[in-house]
């Protein structure tokens, strides 16, 4: 029969219409996020040993690091900037750190009001209370098992 | 009465292109006498991007190619280096590369399927898509961390191994995506509306398929069976068992279908992935400066729009000399010009539709 | 298979050396080569691009066949001074824009292209971004 086709349509929307709804009311309700979520990053800048390794895996070249030598010929950091309005979020410079203190945190909403504070200055605040990822990091297994 | 040609311009800020693609439509009335494509708009210069990165900084890159199949741009790019280098890729890794593959096939398939009925005007087809892709997108950001771009895969193997809840959610979605494209066929496909404006409409013929080089699933409804994964087998495709569904006719209705079809295929092969499924590490012994040899190589793989092929040449330096990218939207669309003559304007935007292209892959 | 299609073409085509499925030819065979190749069931013309080489430029064809897994790749190596090749949109269609990219970014001059104009940058750039010595 012509229009059958239609009619079987219209039956499954219908009968979606009822079912359970799988909408987010966001922002009342929160998403779940997953452990290993790439969203902001945070820096251990006392764990930092200033390798550099992080530098020179980004493909954007958006982290500054400048560092100083102290009385033991130790490396210390003085300035850890990441330029976020060019980063791509591909976490190569979280698993180049040999220390694991850079970490990427499981934050979502990244917007701000004026451009500089795109910038993340992590030397002055490495947002060490944002929920931090999983993402590359070797204590995963233990923390998700 | 004095008549004339008219000139309408679809796009560049056009719901219906897809992204930021103009046609110049030359309008006799309502029909379309010819049309220009005018390209460019999203054009960032990835491949002399790529002559400033060293190879692993490149794979971020790629996602952003046809960003809706971004796991698959990460696989052909991958494997060209491996291909070039000559690293071998441990078995899981292998395994959870065409476990992915797969999955993304189907996520692109349900946009590119989804947007398709909406451009005919049917916007409740687009949201049933959508959630089924949003399934795969939990799966791959519960692995990676990223909903959009993955950049998971990695020279000789993958960033991270599959978390141990990922496995039961995939049987999960598995045995909801039986039902979920059953609905779908309900909704759509006997639809009489839908099918009085996709049968028929826009054909292209196997002639015009050949000469234009199309690939993907826009040649096999047109009768060439051809898939990448069978003519020149990558990976590990060879052993697994699965159908490529060729339609004849080549209008828009069987593009839909090979792309419906090919869904299913694609969790039949999932399925005999996840039944072999190895143990082992997923990342095999890579130098740790990624530096080939001088020479070069060409390698392509079958991704959701058609066929993506990476041409690299490498002078011996961690940085690659050239690196041209074969993006399958680019040489799809070509055609576009050619089969839009003779129809009306809603139908042009039907035919666009079915192709399925991407801009960030059709401007590289 | 794949050497059958080898031995048809040593057989026309003397000169030519095929080394892993690389066949190098002059700007003056390339016509007569494509041609010959397009008769003997590579219907389809995968990809055409260029490298810019110190010396020369490299255009590289990638073609194919839809039935059969024949792959074969064509190298010319053209002048820098007077970039100039034969277009092959006589024998492909596909040709037309791929040859208009390479056209775009290299500047390498395909003649007998029905419509050789940038694709992908606007008509007022200046240069051509994929040579080495472009700066931009």
């Amino acid at each position: 029969m012509y229009g059958s086709g239609v009619v079987k349509g219209l039956a499954l929307t219908l009968k979606k219409f009822f079912s359970k709804k799988i909408t987010e009311q966001y922002p009342e309700e929160r998403p779940f996020i997953d452990h290993r979520w790439r969203g902001s990053l945070q820096l251990d800048k006392d764990a930092c040993i200033c390798c550099n390794m992080c530098v020179n895996a980004c493909p954007n070249g958006v982290i500054t690091l400048e560092s100083g030598k102290d009385e033991n010929n130790k490396r210390f950091l003085t300035r850890y900037e990441v330029n976020f309005e060019r980063c791509l979020v591909c976490g190569l410079c979280v698993e180049a750190c040999p220390k694991q203190c850079l970490k990427f945190t499981r934050e979502y909403e990244l917007a701000t009001y004026f451009r500089d504070d795109v910038k993340l200055g992590l030397y002055h605040n490495p947002k060490l209370s944002a929920p931090s990822s999983t993402y590359a990091q070797k204590t995963e297994q233990k923390k998700e098992g | 009465m004095r008549t004339q040609e008219i000139t309408v311009n679809l796009g560049p800020q056009h719901p219906s292109t897809h992204g930021v693609f103009r046609l110049v439509i030359h309008l006799d009335g309502e029909v379309a006498t010819g049309g220009t494509s005018v390209l460019g708009y999203l054009h960032r210069g990835l491949e002399k991007l790529a002559e400033s990165r060293t190879y692993p900084q490149f794979i971020p890159y790629t996602d952003r190619l046809d960003y809706l199949a971004s796991m698959s741009n990460n696989l052909a790019y991958v494997q060209t280096v491996e291909k070039l280098m000559g690293i071998e890729v441990p078995e899981r890794a292998e395994y959870l590369r065409v476990i992915f593959a797969e999955l993304q096939r189907i996520a692109s398939h349900m946009v590119g399927v989804g947007t398709f009925v909406m451009d005919l005007g049917a916007v409740t087809a687009v949201f049933y898509p959508f959630i089924h892709r949003e399934k795969i997108l939990d799966l791959f950001s519960m692995t990676c961390g990223g909903r959009l771009t993955y950049n998971y895969m990695r020279i000789g193997g993958l960033s991270h191994d599959i978390p141990e809840e990922f496995l039961p959610k995939l049987q999960e979605f598995l045995d909801y995506m039986r039902t979920a494209l059953e609905e779908y066929h309900q909704l759509v496909t006997g639809n009489e509306i839908f099918l009085a404006r996709t049968k028929g409409v826009g054909v292209i013929t196997k002639e015009m398929a050949m000469s234009y080089g199309l690939s993907g699933p826009n040649v096999r409804a047109s009768g060439v069976c051809y898939d990448v994964r069978k003519a020149h087998p990558y990976g590990i495709y060879d052993r697994f068992n699965f159908n490529v569904p060729v339609f004849e006719s080549g209008d828009t209705f069987d593009r839909y279908m090979v792309r419906m079809i090919e869904m299913e295929e694609s969790v039949k092969i999932i399925r005999q992935a996840i039944k072999d499924l190895p143990e082992g590490p997923v990342l095999g012994k890579v130098p740790k400066l990624i530096k080939p040899p001088a020479g070069e190589v060409y390698h392509s793989i079958e991704n959701p729009k058609g066929e993506l092929g990476f041409y690299i040449v490498s002078d011996g330096s961690p940085k690659p000399y050239r690196l041209h990218i074969r993006r399958p939207s680019f040489v799809n669309l070509g055609v576009l010009e050619e089969i839009i003559k003779g129809w009306k304007v809603a139908d042009v935007i039907a035919i666009l539709a079915s192709l399925d292209i991407v801009l960030g892959e059709v401007d590289g | 298979m794949e050497n059958n299609i080898h031995a048809l073409i040593k057989d026309s085509f003397p000169e030519l050396e095929i080394q892993e499925g690389h066949l190098q030819v002059s700007p003056e065979q390339l016509a007569k080569l494509m041609d010959f190749l397009k008769e003997n069931g590579f219907a389809y013309l995968h990809d055409v691009t260029a490298v810019d080489w110190p010396q020369h430029f490299t255009v590289v064809y990638q073609v194919r066949s839809y039935e059969k897994p024949d792959k074969l790749t064509v190298k010319v190596n053209v002048a820098k001074d007077k970039p100039v090749v034969p277009s092959m949109t006589g024998l492909w269609d596909s040709a037309d824009w791929l040859e208009r990219e390479v056209y775009d970014m290299f500047g390498i001059e395909f003649t007998g292209h029905p419509n050789l104009k940038r694709i992908l940058l606007d008509e007022s750039f200046m240069g051509y971004p994929l040579r080495k010595d472009f700066i931009g």
